[in-house]
Parts: C-alpha cells; sequence; structure tokens
C-alpha cells in the first residue's frame, strides 16, 4: 500500500500527523498546508504531534509552525507506539571510546593511540604506552605510560599496581618517590594543582570497609 | 621431521653457546640424531666449546652459497654417536646469510635429525633475524641480572611477533646463597617479570668454566650439578616430566650446622 506523504491519525490523546520521510522534505511541508487549507479550520483547537523517522529538529518545529497557523496545539506527550520503538533504538550510549589491547606490552613494544586505551595484561620494563585520553591497566605498570599525550589534563592513569612505573599526564611527570607501593586496590593517577597525585579507587568502589 | 629450536638470549655472555653444546651433548647422549648451528658468524664460538675447531672445513656460508653441499659442511662429533655441527663462517658477517636461506636450510636439516639446535646471536639486527627465521621452538635463555631479564624480556616479544610462541626459560649461573641471602633475583622474581614457563635452571658451577676451556660439554661429567641441571633439562626436552632439582647444597642439618658455625 502507498503510503501518503502525511496522513492525520485520531488518538484518545490528540491528533498524530504521521510524515513518510522518505520523500523530499518541501513536498511534505506542501502537503502538509494543503492538508491544512482544505479542513477549513476542522482541526482549530485540537492538541497533535509529529512523527516522522529521520526528520531533524528543525524541520520538526517548521511543521509544528504551520499547523499553528491553523490553530493547532503542539504537545509532544502524545504517543504513537509504533514510531516510538525506532526513538528508543537512536538511544546513545553514555561514555567513549577506547582501544582494547589484550596482552602484555613486552620490553620495546609500543602503542599509540589518538584517545583512551584499555590494556588487559601487564606492562613491562621499557615498554610504553602513548594516548592522549586516559590509560587503564588490567595488570601491573612497569614501564612508561603517558596519558593526555596531546595536553588533556583531565586525563588519568589507572592500574591494578603501579612498580616503578614511569608516568606522566598532560606532559607532567609523577615524581618516582609518590608513586605508592603498593595498595590492596587499583590506583588512579590524576593531575591536581599542577602536580600528580595518587588515589586509591576505594573510596569510590562499594567494597565493604575492612 | 625433526624440530628445529633456537636457543636466544639478547644479551651477551649468559650463556646461549655453553647451553646449544650441552643441550645438543646431552640429546645426542640420548641415542637422537642432533645437528648443531652456530648462527653467530664473524664470531663463531660453537665449535671451540665443542672441541672441534680444528676439523673445520667448510661453514655455513659455503652451504647457503653453493660452494659445498651440506653434507660436506656437517662436522660429526666423534665423542657423541648423532651429534653434528654446522659451523659459522669467521671472516664474513651477519649479512652473508638471509633469512630465506637459513629457512631453506632448517628444513633440509629437519629431514635428517631429531634435533636442530640453532645458537643465536646477541643482539637483535639481522643476526638473530636468521637464526630464527627456520625455528618451531624457542629457548631463550637468560641469567639473574636486571639487564639480562630485560633484554629477555624484548626478546620474548620479537619472538612472539614473529608467531615463536611459547618460548621456554633457562636461568643460567644462578648462585643459590646469593639469592638467600637477597643479593641476587630469584627464580620467582625473574618468571614473575618474564611471566613464561620455566624450562629448567643451572647454578653457577666452576665445572663450566673448565669443561668449555677444554672442549668438553659439562652434560657428560657425571659428578657436576651444572651437568645434572643440563641432563635434566634434556629430559624436559624430550618430553619426561622431571622435577626442579634442589639447587642448596647438602640437606638440611648439614645447612643448619653451617649456619651455626657461621659459614655461610
Amino acid at each position: 500500500m502507498p503510503r501518503e506523504l502525511v496522513s492525520i491519525k485520531g488518538t484518545r490523546e490528540g491528533l498524530v500527523i504521521l510524515l513518510d520521510s522518505t520523500r523530499e522534505f518541501e513536498d511534505i511541508k506542501l502537503h502538509l498546508k494543503r492538508k491544512m487549507e482544505s479542513s477549513r479550520g476542522f482541526f482549530r483547537g485540537a492538541r497533535f504531534a509529529v512523527y516522522g523517522q529521520a526528520i531533524t529538529g528543525r524541520q520538526r518545529s517548521e511543521l509544528e509552525n504551520i499547523c499553528r497557523q491553523y490553530g493547532l496545539i503542539p504537545s509532544p506527550e502524545i504517543s504513537w507506539p509504533l514510531e516510538k520503538k525506532v526513538e528508543q533504538i537512536k538511544t546513545v550510549l553514555p561514555g567513549e571510546p577506547a582501544r582494547l589491547v589484550q596482552g602484555t606490552l613486552r620490553s620495546g613494544q609500543e602503542i599509540r593511540h589518538q584517545g583512551n586505551v584499555v590494556i588487559i595484561g601487564n606492562i613491562h620494563p621499557g615498554a610504553r604506552v602513548v594516548a592522549t585520553g586516559s590509560v587503564i591497566i588490567m595488570g601491573c605498570c612497569r614501564g612508561t605510560v603517558q596519558a593526555g599525550a596531546e595536553g588533556n589534563t583531565a586525563a588519568t592513569i589507572t592500574a591494578l599496581k603501579l612498580q616503578a612505573a614511569c608516568l606522566s599526564i598532560a606532559g607532567i611527570t609523577a615524581s618516582p618517590a609518590a608513586i605508592p607501593r603498593s595498595s590492596l586496590f587499583p590506583i588512579t593517577a590524576r593531575l591536581k594543582g599542577g602536580r600528580i597525585i595518587f588515589d586509591s579507587y576505594r573510596h569510590k568502589a562499594i567494597y565493604p570497609a575492612f | 621431521m625433526g624440530e628445529v629450536i633456537v636457543v636466544t638470549s639478547g644479551k651477551g655472555g649468559v650463556g646461549k653457546t655453553t647451553t646449544t653444546a650441552n643441550l645438543g651433548a646431552g640429546l645426542a647422549a640420548h641415542g637422537h640424531r642432533v645437528a648443531l648451528v652456530d648462527a653467530d658468524i664473524g664470531l663463531r664460538n660453537l665449535d671451540v666449546v665443542l672441541g672441534l675447531e680444528n676439523r673445520i672445513v667448510y661453514d655455513i656460508t659455503d652451504v647457503t652459497g653453493g660452494h659445498c653441499r651440506l653434507r660436506q659442511a656437517l662436522i660429526k662429533d666423534k665423542r657423541f654417536e648423532g651429534l653434528f655441527l654446522l659451523p659459522a663462517a669467521q671472516t664474513k658477517d651477519k649479512t652473508a646469510v638471509s633469512p630465506d636461506q637459513m629457512k631453506a636450510l632448517c628444513e633440509e636439516l629437519r629431514q635428517e635429525f631429531d634435533y636442530v639446535i640453532i645458537d643465536c646471536p646477541a643482539g637483535i639486527e639481522q643476526g638473530f633475524r636468521n637464526a630464527i627465521a627456520g625455528a618451531d621452538k624457542a629457548i631463550v635463555v637468560t641469567t639473574p641480572e636486571v639487564a639480562a631479564v630485560r633484554d629477555a624480556d624484548r626478546i620474548i616479544g620479537l619472538l612472539e611477533a614473529s608467531e615463536l610462541r611459547d618460548p621456554k626459560l633457562i636461568i643460567n649461573r644462578i648462585r643459590p646463597r646469593m639469592v638467600r641471602h637477597g643479593d641476587m633475583m630469584s627464580i620467582e622474581d625473574i618468571i614473575d617479570i618474564l611471566a613464561i614457563d620455566l624450562l629448567g635452571v643451572v647454578p653457577e658451577d666452576e665445572a663450566v668454566v673448565i669443561s668449555t676451556n677444554r672442549g668438553e660439554p659439562v652434560v657428560q661429567d657425571e659428578r657436576s650439578r651444572s651437568g645434572q641441571a643440563y641432563r635434566n633439562i634434556v629430559r624436559r626436552i624430550k618430553g619426561e616430566q622431571v622435577p626442579m632439582m634442589k639447587l642448596e647444597e647438602g640437606g638440611l642439618m648439614s645447612r643448619f650446622l653451617r649456619r651455626m658455625m657461621g659459614l655461610s
């Protein structure tokens, strides 16, 4: 069945204006105007919502303005079940992408990456990680790690264990004496007041105090 | 079809050549046909350690260059039935052989021998690339020193990058008394850093120096502890389960007495 450019459905909550967004937006606009014109004020005072896949926010408000001229009242809370499902899939998860490295970095091996890096393994002495974002090491770090390599001062370095590691964030190097030798919990290095400080991951986690 | 094993370390002077000679002699003593290849072109030593120096006619570059047949270049060790040496050239350098030539050479050797053991030169340059080109297994030799362990770590990374996975570790020249006093890295420290399987531990032993100078592998010395360590490693290469040798000399009582008398 060929879909109409614009179809108007009545629901218990109000009118739902459905668009076939595979068509040209200008055609849709024209068609909507024509529909409103021909209704001769029949829809005046009715509440409505616009539904259509792949229409931008600006296009949506343009269409809503046309309807307003004919006395309709926009109310986006009117639900249309079929279209709503599509909207949910479009939801973007929070967070940033990262490069996952599986395995231990041995002496002489190097990872360079624009962004965050997660390493499942150890970093041995003489190995190096350079990232413009943060670095997470699911293992023992004994090598060189440079986070925020292009000046990102919010970058952090987190490791399960730090041993004689050489760490720097946004070009600021941690003094070797400040690096904690052992901890029961993962350690995070971050910049604070122009210096690298270390805190145990513990206070953020839900471990019971012991 | 035999297997090709490369003995490597990164750092020089940790005992690659001594290990190669002893593993070769040990495997031959078990009745296997063994070919030892000296890949250290320009700095050949394996022939000296085996006491075969004055029998060299052709070397590895003569074989790869087509000047002689492989069989002509192989030197038969008269003391061990089945042990052969392919010596390195002394007048050329590492560029005299290419990785492809080494691969072809190893293929030819493995047709005739049960074990082909390659003595790798120190370093990570072309000599190393040549030595590992035809190998299917690797043995990494290290001593309990930070520099040697660091180089071994680098080598393990390079081996893995060349598809030589799961190399085995030999810790050479360990001194149990120094480890006990905390003056030397322990076996556990080294394993913790390198994270690979241990094939064996060879204690520091004067008998190695004596036997090397004489050109007689220490593995045939029944009384020396290093000889025992090499014999154990040989059996492990053959697939036997051999427990690690106790490194401390004497029993608990004598150790206790020595400590009481302040001798150790």
